[in-house]
């Protein structure tokens, strides 16, 4: 099973974005409708910054959830789950390790956040990390 | 009667059977019989002699048939073969307007003797086909000029930007390859919405030009120093000052450019901007600030301040995923996917308009 974790401070979405936005890892920023692949040297924190600022207010809570893919997902299988999450809350990015088979998602909280985690563990055969 | 009266009677008679014949080639779009009645070719003798004949008069001769007496005689007399033939003469005024560019790279005028402009016509004759030529002969006011290329690099870089690139490539070939004349059709680089915005240089009397460029790879032409003809300094001067007026206006005018494009409904907007799809693998991605949306509508700013840019996109529809390919400035936008879309351009046509 996976849970999302708040987060409490501007460092740990430093943290997340640093050690997550590695070369070839893909993004989906906000409501972007195609993934990005991340270039050598590239940096996404400002454009996440610039978007999450605008999108969120004082009173919003973001959370992390992150997990590991059993099988061979496609960055269009990841997309067709972000669109089934968007539809219960606003997730502000979606990072994708196709080589690690990881997936991070950072999105703001609400009262569907256990159906969210519901979708992710049942939709996709995962586990832990 | 007195041969004074008589000699006025030939010479009305000459004159009214000339306007017949200048009407005939006006109706038909003959320019060819037009210059040649213009040119005093037809002598009175010849239509007086030859008219007389019940081939071309009928109804107890009050009647003239003027088609019979111009498709069955005149056309195929020897002198105005050799007047059609006389392709100097009939594309005189296309090889008085002879451009070239100089040692430094400017496009000057080149003035051709006789010697060379029959070399000029010799490869035009070689180069195109018959239907051709005679389009070419007929509509003086879509090639009013002739280029001389002295090499691939001079006729590549007439080309515009925008040309359709398959045809561009073909031109290229066969002026390198086969060494003929060849044709660069503005009409095949702007879209037609644009033509009543357009300078003399590319449109005349509402039809696209197209240029014709002399293959002088070789220097057949043997040009001097004597053919180029330089500009005097109040020449310069002037152009010069014009040039720069045109450029203050254009980038005036060019920081209020609107482009107007109806959607298709098959854009996607986002927070951040919209796509447009230009082909099955490709879409552009417009940033919310370089436009406004209304309805089914967007107007796309050019506002030179604005640092957004249109970018292209590469789409993995398997992966959706995207992959930037190259920034796209309004002009090339709008040259490029004109087709695509329903597109208005609003003030900078306005601007040409009004000069």
């Amino acid at each position: 099973m996976v849970n999302a974790s708040i987060i409490y401070s501007n460092k740990e979405i430093q943290e997340i974005l640093r050690n997550k936005t590695k070369e070839d890892t893909l993004y989906l920023m906000y409501d972007d409708i195609f993934f990005e692949e991340i270039n050598k040297n590239e940096n996404i924190s400002r454009e996440f910054y610039l978007v999450s600022r605008r999108i969120t207010n004082p009173i919003n809570v973001i959370k992390h959830i992150s997990f590991k893919l059993k099988d061979d997902y496609t960055s269009k299988e990841i997309y067709e789950l972000v669109e089934l999450l968007r539809r219960k809350t606003t997730i502000l990015l979606t990072l994708f390790n196709t080589k690690e088979k990881e997936c991070d998602l950072l999105f703001i909280s609400n009262e569907y956040d256990l159906e969210l985690e519901h979708y992710i563990n049942n939709i996709l055969e995962i586990e832990d990390i | 009667m007195s041969s004074q009266i008589l000699k006025y009677k030939d010479a009305y008679f000459y004159s009214y059977i000339k306007s017949l014949i200048k009407e005939y080639s006006i109706k038909h779009q003959d320019r060819i019989l037009m210059k040649y009645v213009d040119s005093d070719s037809l002598k009175t003798d010849e239509i007086l002699n030859n008219l007389d004949n019940e081939k071309f008069l009928s109804n107890d001769k009050l009647e003239i048939d003027i088609v019979k007496f111009i498709e069955e005689y005149l056309v195929k007399t020897k002198s105005y073969i050799d007047f059609k033939n006389n392709k100097v003469f009939i594309l005189d005024n296309l090889l008085k307007n002879a451009k070239g560019y100089d040692e430094k790279g400017n496009i000057v005028d080149i003035k051709l003797d006789l010697k060379q402009k029959e070399i000029v016509i010799k490869q035009y004759n070689e180069s195109f086909e018959d239907e051709i030529k005679s389009y070419i002969e007929n509509n003086s006011d879509e090639f009013e000029e002739i280029f001389i290329a002295n090499n691939n690099m001079q006729f590549e870089k007439l080309f515009p930007k925008t040309y359709v690139e398959t045809l561009k490539e073909q031109a290229i070939s066969r002026f390198r390859n086969d060494g003929v004349m060849e044709a660069i059709r503005y009409g095949l680089a702007y879209p037609e919405e644009l033509k009543s915005a357009m300078s003399r240089r590319y449109v005349n009397n509402n039809k696209f030009k197209t240029l014709l460029v002399f293959n002088n790879n070789k220097n057949i032409l043997g040009l001097t120093k004597e053919n180029f003809i330089e500009e005097t300094k109040e020449q310069e001067i002037e152009k010069t000052q014009e040039k720069e007026t045109i450029e203050k206006k254009n980038t005036k005018e060019k920081d209020t450019t609107s482009i107007f494009i109806t959607l298709s409904g098959n854009e996607k907007e986002t927070y951040k901007g919209i796509y447009l799809p230009i082909s099955d693998e490709n879409v552009l991605y417009i940033p919310k600030q370089l436009y406004k949306k209304n309805n089914d509508r967007i107007e796309i700013l050019d506002n030179k301040r604005n640092a957004a840019t249109i970018s292209e996109y590469k789409i993995d529809n398997e992966e959706h995923k995207k992959t930037w390919i190259a920034k796209i400035g309004i002009d090339e936008f709008y040259h490029k996917y004109y087709r695509l879309y329903e597109i208005q351009k609003e003030k900078e046509v306005m601007a040409y308009a009004g000069n």
